[in-house]
């Protein structure tokens, strides 16, 4: 039970209060308030209104009680909701500083690998350009077989210690170099076995190269394979075409069904949402044709671009992405991960109560490394001089990792100091900012609102269904009778 | 043991490493009792999910267009 205001030391009810750092919302009528330094979440009800509308500046919690005209709630209910935003953290005393944890560093290590830096599709809306990425020259066609032989024991070796090793193969098209997929797959499974470290294996393909014996491989090592499909035939050939102008879309989904032949591949379908393609198709699309997950993220162009979100296409992202909240409401509530997961992260933070100050980690536990084995924090920075953190043969330079990491933090980007979602997000995708600024943001602050509906929905009741975004088997078990 | 008493051990379990610890290592005491052989696999499920669930949290904000939300968390598999 909470104490009142009267029932706390006259020092301690005399101690001025501020509003802390928050952000209201409405969502399908409904009013939220979200707290930026504590990730708590409330329903917003007039009397709260009226009580962070009063007390705007420094009050003491007396003068503040006194200053509410409310009709419809007596002393006591008012002292019980001045007590409550206290809980919440939205009402603070002066100087007070939020308690939360920050994410952990986590045990994983990430390396993004482009075995290959050339695509034999043409996709204009390609933010890797084709897979010549950020070089100022064309950088060379594919990693060479010195490089990838060597590049699994210099990984062990440069960064030892973790528990699990994921390997993500990127490009370019990374299947115009299976060679070096194969190798290194093998090379991991090799020193993995020999120092007790898991591995996962992912790969981002257009699709396009995927025959028997690459969904044989993929299915022995377990792959989880981002497969890009952006829609039907018109949709996906508008844009997703060979070099000779043909579309790819019948070799695309005859691939498409050769891994789902396979059962221990996981496939998470991927679509760029554009002008003329909306995340709620792209969506539709997948499941129907039985992708395991899906990945639909919009198209980065700048304004004026062909296939840029703009105007009323851009409003419909943002109506999408809070639209989101029934897709997840709908798999939690049913005992199953919901297909897209964006919002997982966000979900998850506001259960445990952890700030994050960056946005992923790059630099930090994840690298990408390019062709010609230099590393970066990232595959999206390959070829970006002022992201280079190293190479295979020398390893990372700490300290330029560490000022990457501190240059792209919340913390440090003075766009992000006002933000209400920066906890939840971060501070952005690094890749992204250092392209097209912080154009994407509106797009985070609509994820980050349609999480804070969905945490809530559960919250209240029954929180821990939330952990079936994780594993719906231990929320099964503890609905269980025993 | 009741679904109640079951998720409040598993919310507690999430955020206090001591509880944790006594939990996964004297499970009895916790529970008052010998647990059901369903009891037992659910604790181990338990004991994979934590750090996965630190290891989700800690990987990546947003789907992104390098990965989406997986990061090597293994969100997806």
């Amino acid at each position: 039970m909470s104490l009142t205001i009267e029932d706390r030391a006259p020092a301690e009810v005399a101690r001025r209060l501020q509003v802390a750092p928050h952000h209201r919302f409405e969502f399908n009528g409904r009013q939220y308030l979200f707290v930026t330094d504590t990730l708590r979440v409330m329903r917003e009800d007039a009397l709260s209104s009226q009580i962070l509308n009063v007390a705007t500046s420094s009050n003491l919690a007396s003068a503040l009680i006194e200053a509410i005209a409310a009709p419809d709630a007596d002393a006591q209910t008012l002292q019980a909701r001045v007590e409550q935003l206290r809980d919440y953290g939205v009402l603070v005393e002066d100087g007070a500083a939020p308690t939360e944890l920050e994410v952990g560093s986590g045990t994983t290590a990430t390396f993004m690998i482009n075995v290959s830096q050339r695509c034999n599709l043409t996709c204009s809306y390609c933010y890797v350009n084709e897979g010549l990425f950020d070089y100022p020259e064309a950088p060379i066609k594919k990693m060479p077989r010195a490089t990838f032989e060597a590049l699994v024991p210099r990984v062990f070796a440069l960064f030892p210690g973790y528990h699990n090793y994921a390997f993500h193969f990127y490009g370019g098209e990374p299947l115009l170099n299976f060679a070096a997929i194969r190798v290194i797959c093998e090379a991991a499974a090799a020193i993995g076995k020999t120092q007790g470290a898991k591995l996962q294996f992912y790969i981002t393909t257009n699709g396009t190269l995927i025959n028997e014996e690459i969904a044989d491989f993929f299915d022995r090592f377990r792959f989880n394979v981002y497969f890009s499909i952006d829609g039907d035939k018109s949709s996906h050939d508008q844009y997703r075409k060979y070099r000779n102008g043909k579309g790819s879309f019948d070799d695309v989904m005859r691939n498409f069904d050769l891994l789902k032949s396979r059962p221990h591949i996981h496939i998470i379908g991927s679509s760029v949402v554009r002008d003329g393609f909306s995340l709620g198709e792209a969506m539709q699309f997948l499941e129907q044709h039985g992708a395991d997950s899906c990945k639909a993220e919009r198209v980065r162009l700048r304004d004026g671009a062909a296939g840029a979100l703009q105007g009323a296409e851009r409003d419909r992202y943002l109506r999408d992405t809070r639209d989101l909240v029934d897709h997840y409401v709908d798999a939690i509530a049913n005992g199953r991960k919901p297909m897209d997961f964006r919002l997982i992260s966000k979900i998850l933070q506001l259960l445990l109560r952890k700030r994050r100050s960056a946005f992923c980690a790059a630099g930090e536990r994840m690298f990408g490394i390019a062709a010609n084995g230099e590393i970066y924090p990232c595959a999206l920075h390959v070829g970006r001089a002022n992201s280079k953190l190293g190479t295979l043969a020398q390893g990372v330079d700490t300290e330029t990792a560490r000022d990457f990491r501190r240059r792209y933090s919340a913390e440090s980007q003075a766009r992000c100091q006002d933000c209400w979602a920066r906890h939840l997000c971060g501070g952005g995708c690094s890749a992204m900012i250092d392209r097209f600024g912080h154009e994407d943001c509106e797009a985070l602050r609509a994820e980050a609102e349609a999480a804070i509906v969905v945490f809530d929905h559960f919250a209240k009741q029954d929180p821990m269904q939330l952990l079936t975004l994780v594993d719906p088997n231990i929320v099964a078990w503890m609905n269980s009778p025993s | 043991m009741a679904n109640d008493h079951k998720k409040q051990v598993v919310a507690r379990a999430l955020i206090d490493p001591a509880f944790r610890k006594v939990l996964f290592e004297s499970p009895e005491k916790v529970f008052g009792g010998k647990l059901s052989p369903q009891d037992v696999k659910g604790l181990e499920q338990l004991k994979k999910l934590v750090p996965h669930l630190g290891e989700i949290v800690s990987s990546v904000s947003s789907d992104i267009l390098c990965t989406g939300g997986g990061c090597g968390a293994s969100v997806a598999a």
